[in-house]
């Protein structure tokens, strides 16, 4: 136990973690450079592009320092707001992190949370500026910042360049001779910390975990707390680039455990493992069952793929069980899904894994949160649908989830985006200068804010550079009222909204005036109209389509204009009918796509 | 009644609706020559079997060609293909080409249809849209036609532009009355992909006509045309009786016929097949002996069942029913089943077997067809 060393790597997206990471796992010959795809860490494409890592994976490495062996095992934490709990389990596995601030950018918000996690889990910090190979950098500056934050001495922290190799060595030494080996019972009742999990279609889940007490054996009978499933380890190993079987894992060390479930939802992050033989009296601290917190229908773009979609959704669940849904039924779209997402992001990756892995084409509904109504009886219902939405005869009161939100910027954008999150019904709490360049904005506002344009609003208004992080505070009271839209006096279903009394006529005249965009002319007028309850609140006219007619019709005109109208009729029939006006898909999308 | 179409894609300047195959690019146009008459003499042995009875020059602008280029096309023509005496032979020209001597050439050659594209007898659409001639030489033009002995005379005009009134659009068809045009064919100015138009109205820089003064334009375009029984005969065409255009019906008649030239299309036996689009590389080819690339399609039942209900419909006498008893029976019913509710707005009608556009139905014809079509 002595010589393993447990850390993860805390950095903003793009200040080269994944490149840092590449040249520890080269640099302890962990993997050759033949083995080596560029980014090793980051396998899904998806995340790849994104630049983010969505699954945390670990990889164990050995180091020979002063004659000794070490075991290193970095433990990779997903990067992104929607995803909190989840970095938090894996920086509750370690002992030390690097923080790694790109020196060309300086510290970003989400980075300055994760940190401040670390701390109160008394992680040791080892600092790295990071491409300091690059012509902006700015180590002094950086230097600077981070002494600032971590109340480290300045020769404490590294210079390090992922892309060119410098400094690596230098890491390494400091995780070895800086960050405390783990401490642990090694003969106490076996404690284990699920950090993360996976899964294998021929193996079924495949858990992480990280040993705090005791020892776990190949054959053992183990069972997890939270969910009392007790299951036998068929198999159980360390990480290498795979997954490398042992016949014990032992006190602080990383490993993997195969049980043979199935079922992503028994496999919980945070859950602690122990054994049936030898149980311990209580788990790890800190289990939280992770809860979906925006919510969204998702529907087949054809009314026909509606079990290939359940299919689908199904196989992305077992790899991410945070994702939850339910069948639910649309008078617009037909048959589909109400899900639930950890946050847009989480949303976003959901819609383009279907894509690219299934095949599948989805219109989303509105997304919305999850609210809690208060019925005058004393009920309390969970609304997770517009459709959900009691009465207001009947209804007493509506909370919504509240959270509190940090923003990193420049001082010249402190009053753009104070006025956006004031519009957004935040309340600022704090303004902290981290350095002269640097400010931090503490914000409490709805969850239900940033479920619209927020993020695309904060990039624009700060060029950018601002970053963000937020953690769900509580539930709060709120004047909440449901716009229906109409076509043609028919209620379009799907593109129900619930939304804060202030902005329900901004957002009525708002969606209206973008389904008069994305609407095609028929031969028909077509009125738009939101409404609340029976009051309109805003309402744009399409006119009628009189002309619609081709010049010229010769030789090779025919061919031509006959696959042309051909191709447009098939695009009509994946048009849905509302009444008597046909609506294109995107139409349903056009809430998301207010401000373009 | 087969017909040949020779496609001269050249131009001297781009007009900004067109999204015709074309060339502004003229360095090549001896060895395009050289290379059409390749194809013609290629071709030949497949087309023994046919009487021509209509030859076309389109294009591009065939009036780019000197008159010599033209003599030797047509001498090839004439001699390897078997020409009806009575042919209709037909040449797209634009006004500022037209010289008398070019005029007399032409008539030398056999051609006895000049298709003038005059498009408006006002300078600035004719400047809008990136002509290269003006008003006077759209009248000259027409005159000198007459003047070299040419009484087949067919002008372009368009309609539907942005900056047209409907008074300036009467203004322009008064013209053709006046200078005793016997055809004339009005399009309804469509904004093509991938044009300046297209361009410019995507920039906010123009702003298409409504549509509703669009149609105004139409009807006193079908108001004028009963007047002057210039009548019209498909949706775009207009007549006096005895001067239709042979060459274009044959299109609508599903007849057969042979195109020459970068991106002309021939038709035969159900097959659809193109020349490649590309003058350096068409050629390139017939240079070196070879046939131009060209993509062939197989019109399958369904293909040349809505290629029907597109052609005739368009036509003032309209579609027979008893040409579409040879289809199977589910596609007659998909028609016989729409039909009722086109009726009921006014948009089709049915006289004497006939399906017939209406005036509405004619501006919505693309809807209605394609509403029509048969789909997998």
């Amino acid at each position: 136990m002595q010589h393993i060393r447990n850390f993860c790597i805390i950095a903003h997206i793009d200040h080269g973690k994944s490149t840092l990471a590449d040249r520890l796992l080269e640099f302890t010959k962990t993997i050759t450079e033949r083995q080596m795809q560029a980014q090793v860490l980051d396998d899904m494409d998806l995340e790849r592009e994104k630049g983010i890592t969505i699954k945390s994976h670990a990889i164990q490495m050995k180091h020979i320092h002063n004659g000794q062996e070490y075991i290193l095992n970095l433990i990779d934490t997903p990067g992104h707001v929607d995803f909190s709990y989840e970095v938090s389990r894996a920086i509750a596995s370690c002992e030390g992190a690097l923080l790694l601030v790109d020196a060309a950018q300086g510290i970003q918000a989400q980075t300055i949370s994760n940190l401040y996690l670390a701390i109160d889990n008394g992680l040791e910090i080892i600092p790295i500026a990071n491409k300091i190979d690059m012509d902006g950098a700015m180590i002094e500056e950086t230097k600077d910042q981070i002494v600032d934050l971590v109340g480290c001495k300045r020769e404490d922290v590294l210079l390090a360049s992922g892309k060119t190799g410098i400094g690596i060595e230098e890491i390494l030494t400091a995780i070895i001779e800086r960050i405390p080996p783990p401490k642990g019972e090694p003969t106490a009742p076996l404690q284990a910390l699920i950090f993360d999990s996976v899964f294998n279609s021929f193996r079924g889940i495949i858990a992480y975990f990280r040993i705090f007490n005791g020892e776990l054996k190949k054959g053992d009978k183990v069972k997890f707390f939270s969910t009392g499933g007790e299951y036998v380890a068929d198999e159980i190993g360390v990480l290498l680039l795979d997954k490398s079987p042992r016949d014990i894992i032992r006190t602080g060390d990383v490993g993997y455990i195969i049980t043979g479930i199935k079922n992503s939802n028994e496999v919980k992050v945070g859950d602690t493992i122990t054994t049936v033989s030898k149980p311990a009296l209580e788990p790890i601290k800190g289990f939280e069952e992770v809860k979906p917190m925006v919510f969204a229908g998702i529907y087949p773009v054809d009314t026909d793929d509606y079990e290939m979609l359940r299919e689908s959704i199904e196989k992305l669940q077992l790899n991410d069980a945070s994702l939850t849904f339910e069948p639910e039924s649309s008078a617009a779209l037909g048959f589909g899904f109400r899900c639930g997402f950890l946050g847009m992001l989480h949303l976003e990756i959901i819609q383009e894994r279907l894509d690219r892995e299934f095949d599948m084409t989805v219109i989303t509904t509105v997304p919305n949160v999850s609210y809690f109504a208060y019925l005058s009886d004393g009920t309390k219902l969970q609304v997770n649908n517009p459709s959900e939405l009691p009465e207001p005869t009947k209804l007493d009161r509506v909370e919504e989830p509240w959270i509190s939100a940090s923003t990193i910027c420049k001082p010249e954008f402190i009053g753009n985006i104070m006025s956006l999150c004031l519009n957004k019904r935040g309340i600022l709490k704090n303004q902290t200068y981290l350095t002269p360049s640097r400010v931090e904005l503490v914000f409490e506002m709805p969850l239900a804010e940033i479920v619209f344009d927020f993020y695309d609003k904060l990039k624009s208004i700060s060029k950018g550079y601002a970053s963000f992080d937020y953690h769900p505070l509580d539930y709060r009271p709120s004047d909440l009222v449901k716009i229906d839209i109409k076509l043609n006096s028919e209620n379009v279903d799907a593109l129900s909204a619930l939304i804060h009394r202030d902005h329900a006529y901004d957002f009525g005249k708002k969606i209206c005036e973008k389904l008069k965009e994305l609407l095609p002319r028929q031969q028909f007028v077509i009125a738009i109209q939101a409404a609340i309850g029976a009051k309109i609140i805003a309402r744009e006219t399409i006119s009628a389509m009189r002309k619609d007619v081709t010049a010229k019709c010769y030789g090779g005109d025919i061919s031509r204009k006959r696959k042309l109208l051909e191709k447009q009729k098939k695009g009509k029939k994946r048009m849905r009918q509302i009444g008597s006006v046909e609506v294109p898909q995107q139409a349903f999308l056009a809430v998301l796509k207010l401000n373009d | 009644m087969a017909g040949i179409y020779i496609h001269i894609p050249y131009c001297k300047q781009a007009c900004h609706y067109c999204n015709f195959h074309f060339s502004t690019d003229k360095g090549s146009i001896n060895e395009f020559v050289e290379a059409l008459l390749t194809e013609i003499s290629l071709k030949a042995g497949a087309w023994q079997d046919e009487v021509f009875e209509t030859i076309y020059f389109g294009g591009g602008t065939p009036s780019i060609l000197s008159g010599n280029q033209i003599r030797s096309i047509i001498q090839a023509l004439y001699n390897q293909y078997n020409i009806s005496s009575n042919i209709e032979q037909t040449v797209e020209c634009n006004p500022d080409d037209l010289s008398i001597a070019l005029l007399k050439e032409l008539k030398l050659c056999g051609f006895n249809r000049l298709s003038i594209g005059i498009q408006s007898f006002f300078d600035k659409h004719l400047q809008m849209m990136n002509r290269s001639h003006n008003q006077l030489q759209a009248r000259n033009a027409i005159a000198d036609a007459s003047y070299a002995g040419f009484s087949n005379i067919t002008i372009d005009l368009i309609y539907g532009l942005p900056d047209l009134s409907v008074d300036e659009w009467n203004k322009n068809l008064s013209i053709v009355q006046e200078l005793q045009v016997p055809h004339l064919s009005c399009y309804s100015l469509t904004i093509e992909e991938r044009t300046a138009l297209a361009h410019f109205v995507k920039q906010n820089k123009m702003k298409p006509a409504e549509d509703d003064l669009t149609i105004k334009q139409y009807h006193s375009l079908l108001q004028w045309s009963k007047q002057n029984r210039i009548n019209q005969y498909e949706i775009s065409n207009f007549a006096k009786a005895g001067f239709e255009s042979k060459h274009n019906s044959n299109y609508w008649n599903n007849q057969p016929y042979l195109g020459l030239g970068p991106s002309a299309h021939s038709y035969f036996q159900n097959t659809r097949t193109q020349n490649k689009p590309h003058n350096i590389q068409y050629i390139r080819r017939l240079l070196s002996g070879q046939l131009p690339e060209m993509t062939t399609e197989l019109l399958s039942v369904k293909d040349t069942f809505n290629e029907l209900l597109l052609t005739r419909l368009r036509t003032v006498n309209g579609l027979n029913r008893n040409q579409l008893l040879t289809f199977p029976k589910s596609y007659v019913d998909h028609v016989d089943a729409l039909f009722p509710d086109f009726n009921k707005r006014g948009l089709i009608e049915y006289n004497q077997s006939n399906y017939v556009l209406t005036t509405e139905g004619q501006m919505l014809s693309d809807y209605i067809i394609s509403s029509l079509f048969v789909t997998d």
